[in-house]
């Protein structure tokens, strides 16, 4: 895929840097552009000689005119939501590798639709022409996907985790209001379906930075550790030791205790999570810390040192060195937790019934009370992930849990009408992630005697005479013995014939 | 920052709204040669996110299929019986029948309201004819900025995304995606993929300077 390397000409060593990745990446053009970060027009011409599908900016400062670098891009052919803009001022010897993440984050970019194009336009009354624009800026907005969103099923998962209210589920589905979100990608990693992507933001670009980052055959600087910041908050590359690489998300809270480990699978020494200086502007900072709290303490049960993943990791030191790289496939995907986390467990060698309890744990462990529950499958039906499976047998039913599809979601608690019949318990337990799916629930199914169709489990209709008390016992009692079809037959003159309230 | 007037802006876009209820018509040489004349007009529209699927339009009229050629796929698309991508709203409806009545009412109504009325043998839920209710909305509050009268802006405004979000966003993306899924990156494909486009950046566009206008109301010191 043709990528242009757009390099500021007032960076150090500009030359040596396009030089170095053109020779070094296929199908690249590297070019230093004088005055890049003031002045966006500069990359008219490049552009046009280049033709590139892909386009990279090395810039020295933040770019000043985001609208005409967006015009530039749209000019070109390009989709300017897949522009990627690396700071590299104070970068030093990192500059090179952080280009080439760049470069295959940028290729990894899929394309965005209308809809993820999210407008920001600053309008200002004047004296003279009454109202002037600002030139249109667009940012990357995520989208639903209504094939896979598991709204209908009840899911509010998005719904649940959104920090400005942009999400709302109204009547089976997910209403997103563009305008008020802010995009965090907390929605992206919350949805246990992977329903909803930020076009700027996927999991599979998100990898190819990282192995790039992290790619042995890449560079000399080692060890390398991966540092997880906020987009909005460029950090100050000069003050880091230069083993430490950047990977910037729209937010830092949208990362899940698994893309905080998966690095250490690839290759990574440590791996920091740096939210604003000023404090999260989404006010995740629990969410974050909590995340990070987790990931220490999964470490920790495996025996491995916990402080590989911190929170403002002391970056002016250099990360602890690296283990060799795993062949991890999709480490970053949605659904990936329970592979990343049993990879590591069996790097380290941790016992095969290791339990951890913790508050932030992103698997789950659906525990169901078989004294409370009455098999009526509600919540294998609402469950997002397929982790509770609900089946009708010709003996009974059963309900079937898999703890590798737990995401701790907890959808299927408030679906479940009997009071403490199922619990969330926030744990990873590798005995159970080893096992599989397993039957958690059973029970038999009662059957009509005039016909012998399954009329309902045994405990639902246990529950059922509880309801109806010992008043209308007898109806209770039909009810367990014959099948909608049959009880008029049964009673041919009905229910209320009985002498009880219907 | 470069900048640009409230009310050169509702003049381009009344424009592409007309580009667009034009394209949406049956294909005659004439209409064509306006389309092709259109496209080469419009400057500038690079720095919106719908210049990508624009540009792709714009091309393919450099030197558009016969109009024979056109007019067939127009029918087969969108006009025969039992087309797949109707130009009607009213195809698009969960529960047709009862309620397109109702929509057709709707339409008739706002349009006489503003004035307006369909050209005979025109279906008031027509793509092209709800896009020509646009542009005339979108002239009327250009009108009201070159008379720096700003209420009558801000009504317009407000009646633009009165119309928009019911009647136009809640189908066009759906028949969009019909269409590309049938005509791909023919000449109709284009069309629609560029029309989707700009109706979600007018909906997006409009939501966002309501929304400015809400807080310039409340004392900001924007509009």
């Amino acid at each position: 895929m043709r990528t242009a390397v757009l390099v500021c000409d007032h960076l150090p060593a500009a030359e040596g840097l396009c030089c170095d990745l053109a020779a070094g990446l296929a199908e690249v053009v590297a070019q230093v552009v004088p005055r890049l970060c003031r002045q966006p027009r500069q990359m008219a011409a490049p552009l046009r000689a280049a033709a590139p599908q892909r386009l990279v900016l090395g810039l020295c400062a933040p770019v000043q005119d985001v609208a005409e670098m967006q015009a530039q891009a749209r000019a070109a052919g390009l989709d300017a939501l897949g522009v990627e803009v690396v700071l590299l001022e104070g970068a030093g010897a990192r500059a090179p590798l952080l280009l080439a993440a760049a470069v295959a984050r940028a290729r990894a970019f899929a394309g965005s639709t209308p809809a993820q194009a999210k407008l920001y336009l600053s309008a200002q009354l004047s004296r003279r022409s009454l109202l002037r624009l600002s030139l249109p800026v667009y940012g990357a907005a995520p989208s639903i996907d209504p094939e896979r969103c598991a709204a209908e099923a009840g899911c509010q998962a998005c719904v649940q985790v959104c920090p400005q209210g942009a999400l709302a589920w109204e009547d089976g589905r997910v209403r997103y209001d563009k305008a008020r979100c802010e995009p965090c990608g907390l929605c992206v990693t919350a949805c246990p379906r992977g329903a909803i992507t930020n076009p700027a933001a996927t999991p599979a670009q998100l990898e190819a930075q990282v192995r790039t980052l992290l790619d042995p055959a890449r560079g000399t600087l080692w060890p390398r550790g991966l540092v997880f910041t906020c987009q909005q908050a460029p950090p100050a590359l000069a003050a880091w030791h230069p083993g430490w690489l950047p990977v910037a998300l729209p937010c830092v809270a949208m990362a899940p205790p698994a893309w905080l480990l998966a690095p250490l699978l690839l290759g990574a020494g440590a791996v920091g999570v740096l939210p604003c200086a000023e404090g999260c502007r989404r006010g995740q900072e629990e969410r974050i810390a909590a995340r990070v709290a987790y990931s220490q303490a999964f470490l920790q049960a495996l025996g491995a040192p916990a402080e590989r993943v911190s929170l403002c990791a002391a970056l002016d030191r250099p990360p602890p060195a690296g283990e060799a790289p795993l062949p991890l496939v999709a480490p970053f995907a949605a659904g990936a937790t329970a592979r990343v986390l049993a990879a590591l467990a069996a790097r380290y060698g941790a016992p095969a019934d290791l339990v951890l309890e913790h508050a932030a744990s992103p698997l789950g462990v659906i525990e169901v009370r078989q004294a409370a529950c009455t098999g009526c499958g509600r919540c294998a039906l609402s469950c997002p992930t397929g982790a509770l499976v609900f089946a009708q047998q010709a003996q009974g039913v059963t309900l079937s849990f898999d703890a590798t599809l737990c995401v701790a979601c907890g959808q299927c608690l408030p679906r479940c009408p009997e009071a403490g019949a199922i619990a969330l318990r926030r744990r990873t337990d590798l005995g159970r992630l080893a096992q599989g799916r397993q039957v958690v629930y059973r029970e038999a199914t009662a059957r009509c005697q005039a016909c012998g169709a399954a009329i309902a489990p045994q405990a639902m209709l246990r529950r059922l005479a509880a309801l109806l008390g010992p008043e209308l016992a007898a109806t209770a009692a039909l009810l367990g013995k014959y099948c909608p079809d049959c009880r008029p037959l049964a009673s041919p003159a009905g229910l209320h014939r009985s002498g009880e309230k219907a | 920052m470069a900048t640009c007037e409230a009310g050169e802006l509702a003049r381009l876009r009344q424009a592409l709204y007309r580009v667009f209820a034009t394209a949406l018509l049956p294909p005659v040489a004439e209409r064509l040669q306006a389309l092709q004349e259109a496209s080469q007009a419009f400057g500038g529209l690079a720095c919106f996110a719908f210049y990508g699927a624009w540009q792709r339009l714009a091309s393919g009229l450099q030197a558009p299929p016969p109009a024979a050629v056109l007019a067939e796929a127009y029918e087969g698309l969108f006009a025969a019986s039992g087309a797949p991508c109707p130009l009607q709203a009213s195809a698009y409806l969960a529960v047709p029948g009862e309620a397109t009545g109702r929509l057709l009412a709707e339409l008739l109504h706002r349009y006489a309201q503003l004035g307006l009325a369909p050209t005979a043998g025109s279906s008031a839920d027509h793509a092209a004819v709800q896009l020509e209710a646009m542009a005339f909305l979108c002239q009327r509050e250009a009108q009201a900025w070159e008379e720096r009268d700003v209420a009558a802006a801000r009504q317009a405004l407000a009646e633009e995304a009165a119309f928009l979000g019911p009647y136009l966003l809640s189908w066009l993306p759906l028949w969009a995606r019909r269409v590309q899924a049938a005509a791909g990156e023919g000449f109709y494909g284009r069309v629609a993929a560029a029309a989707e486009a700009f109706v979600i950046h007018e909906g997006d566009y409009l939501q966002l300077v309501q929304r400015q206008g809400a807080q310039h109301a409340h004392g900001s010191a924007r509009l």
